[in-house]
């Protein structure tokens, strides 16, 4: 609700659109046969250790956000689900870690806010740095000639004053968005397909970093990309987060 | 003839008008009150709150306390229940705005504050955010564009439209509601009425002022009312109570004058000469210091550099170093300009005035440079 008109475009929203856009097409081909949860592989997967048993491993809070599709395609946040999803995926990564021998350390909000400020900034960076992951490496065409292949990002230097402060090696930053048809979506997605369209009912966008403390380093990234599955519930959820942990390093 | 081909339009049109009939009209939010979880507004409080996180550590936002302070107490002037559930943040960007969203975060624009020329048009424009607020409008418009573009998902193009305009008349109903309510709340508070038309009255000059015309958004496809119905509508409600009451331009040329010279480098760069010249009038006309409009009105010239604008910039930097308040600057942009004129002598005695008043100047070394070629 603004006081006049005003040409400022929300170009983050644009790019974000254009990621999940772009994400979907590359994994999922074609969407409609595309049932199960699809992963879209490690990096640096070989080169990481963990020693499970000592690693000191901070969970940040999750960047989630459920919406319910309209009939025409419009997200509405839902916060009731997004709040139980908050839950189940952060149980569900606590549970799933410890069956590997990992105790995740909750993250402690800092006093001083700088500190803040630089944590808030890191999340917003990891946001943006998962993004172009999704786009110039999963995306195949859009590559970066200069990485040659490779999966090397990093959330900078300042991360190093994160793991000082939280008294960890590794931070896991996880990064979920969820949607959810209505009754009326499902329809029109059912008429949709009759008539030879690809109209969507809902779907699933996510992807989680562990991020070595010590340098910066994205040390191993996982994306996942699905149209079932349901986080708003404990057991599905858990699915879902097994799905975003697969090959977790050990 | 009107063939059944014809005719089917109209049609769609006639049914559509009853599905998108806007929704029921809802309460006022109360002060502090939160929607329950399970609802729409909520999601979008959730939606605001994750977008507030981020604002809360952007650079764009201007943190000066003293000023913060100063707008915040001018919105519990207005409102001294709901102000204390309101955030503000001002936002380095050199355009006329300001926004609230459903869960109370307003957003203020420097481009507005360099523009409002006093408490009372200041209080103006936060009355009228805080009526969106008040109101619910965000609800109120989600629900309208849900409603219409249910409706619409299974129509042809033309039905689309106008379901469309219907959302957009909506919301320029809803910007109406707020100019009222926003007048209305500044009135209550003791500000002068006549300085709410003036707010909008100045963005016209502003628009206008290039002589050229500009292509208007059709009434249909705006989700806001024309500027020139804005000033129609508060001049008709001011004219039976103007010029009683405060207008408070010293308080506010006192709160925004540490930040004017940024917020005119910003609004520069905008490049819109014509509109800026008469924003530097209109701050000149407000109290601030000539010495600082004519050095702004010097780079304006400066920048533009027309056939004849750097000796329209010379004489603009020559009274403002005659008249109080011009930042030493103004002799590095007057050497220049002479510079450009080939008038060498009077360059190397500008350059040397800038280096004397600002001896630490970081542009020393290559000013210096300047004075040495220049001899």
């Amino acid at each position: 609700m603004s006081l006049a008109v005003n040409g400022n475009g929300n170009i983050k929203g644009w790019y974000y659109f254009l990621v999940v856009a772009a994400f979907g097409l590359f994994l999922g081909g074609c969407t409609t046969s595309m049932t199960e949860s699809y992963t879209g592989g490690t990096a640096n997967q070989e080169t990481v250790k963990l020693d499970t048993k000592k690693a000191r491993v901070v969970l940040i809070p999750l960047d989630i956000k459920l919406t319910e599709l309209t009939v025409a395609g419009l997200e509405e946040p839902k916060a009731a689900w997004t709040e139980q999803a908050r839950k189940h995926v952060t149980d569900g990564l606590t549970a799933a870690l410890a069956e590997q021998g990992l105790t995740l350390r909750p993250y402690k909000k800092p006093a001083k806010s700088t500190s803040l400020r630089r944590d808030e900034q890191l999340e917003k960076l990891h946001a943006t740095v998962g993004g172009t992951i999704l786009f110039h490496h999963y995306g195949q065409m859009y590559r970066l000639p200069t990485k040659k292949g490779e999966m090397d990002w990093t959330l900078g230097a300042t991360a190093r004053q994160m793991g000082g402060e939280q008294n960890a090696e590794f931070a896991l930053y996880v990064f979920l968005r969820d949607s959810y048809a209505t009754g009326g979506r499902k329809a029109a997605v059912v008429v949709s397909r009759i008539l030879g369209g690809t109209t969507q009912a809902g779907e699933r966008v996510g992807f989680a970093s562990l991020v070595d403390l010590r340098t910066g380093k994205i040390a191993w990234f996982n994306a996942l990309y699905s149209d079932s599955g349901d986080v708003r519930e404990a057991e599905p959820a858990r699915k879902v987060v097994d799905n975003l942990l697969s090959g977790f390093p050990s | 003839m009107i063939g059944a081909r014809n005719f089917a339009p109209l049609v769609a049109v006639l049914l559509l008008a009853a599905c998108v009939a806007p929704p029921p009209p809802v309460a006022d939010l109360k002060p502090g009150e939160r929607p329950d979880i399970n609802s729409d507004e909520a999601g979008l409080w959730m939606q605001m709150d994750q977008v507030e996180e981020m604002l809360k550590t952007s650079g764009h936002v201007v943190e000066d306390r003293k000023l913060n302070d100063y707008i915040r107490s001018v919105t519990c002037k207005l409102s001294a229940e709901y102000c204390q559930h309101l955030r503000l943040f001002v936002v380095q960007t050199p355009h006329f705005n300001a926004s609230m969203a459903p869960n109370g975060t307003m957003q203020v624009w420097t481009g507005t504050l360099l523009r409002a020329q006093n408490e009372a048009q200041l209080a103006y424009i936060l009355g009228h955010e805080m009526a969106h607020y008040i109101r619910r409008h965000s609800v109120q418009k989600w629900r309208s564009i849900r409603r219409t573009t249910d409706s619409m998902a299974f129509m042809g193009d033309l039905a689309q439209i106008v379901a469309m305009t219907s959302v957009l008349a909506f919301s320029r109903d809803h910007e109406r509601e707020s100019d009222d309510i926003g007048f209305d709340l500044m009135v209550k508070a003791g500000y002068d009425p006549a300085e709410a038309p003036k707010t909008w009255r100045a963005l016209l000059a502003e628009r206008d002022a290039d002589g050229e015309e500009k292509d208007k958004p059709s009434v249909f496809f705006s989700s806001h009312p024309a500027v020139e119905e804005r000033v129609e509508t508060l001049d008709a409600k001011a004219a039976p109570l103007a010029g009683q009451g405060i207008v408070g331009d010293k308080p506010y040329v006192n709160a925004v004058k540490r930040h004017r010279r940024a917020w005119l480098k910003d609004e520069m760069r905008k490049r819109d000469f014509a509109g800026t010249q008469v924003v530097l009038a209109n701050l000149a006309a407000a109290g601030h210091p000539a010495g600082d409009i004519k050095f702004f009105e010097g780079e304006l010239y400066r920048l533009r550099g027309d056939e004849g604008d750097l000796k329209e910039a010379i004489v603009a930097y020559r009274s403002a170093i005659k008249a109080k308040g011009a930042p030493v600057e103004v002799h590095r942009s007057l050497g220049l300009a002479y510079w450009k004129t080939r008038q060498n002598k009077l360059a190397r005695k500008s350059f040397s005035r800038y280096l004397a008043a600002a001896p630490k100047a970081e542009d020393r070394a290559m000013i210096q440079s300047y004075i040495d070629q220049l001899k």
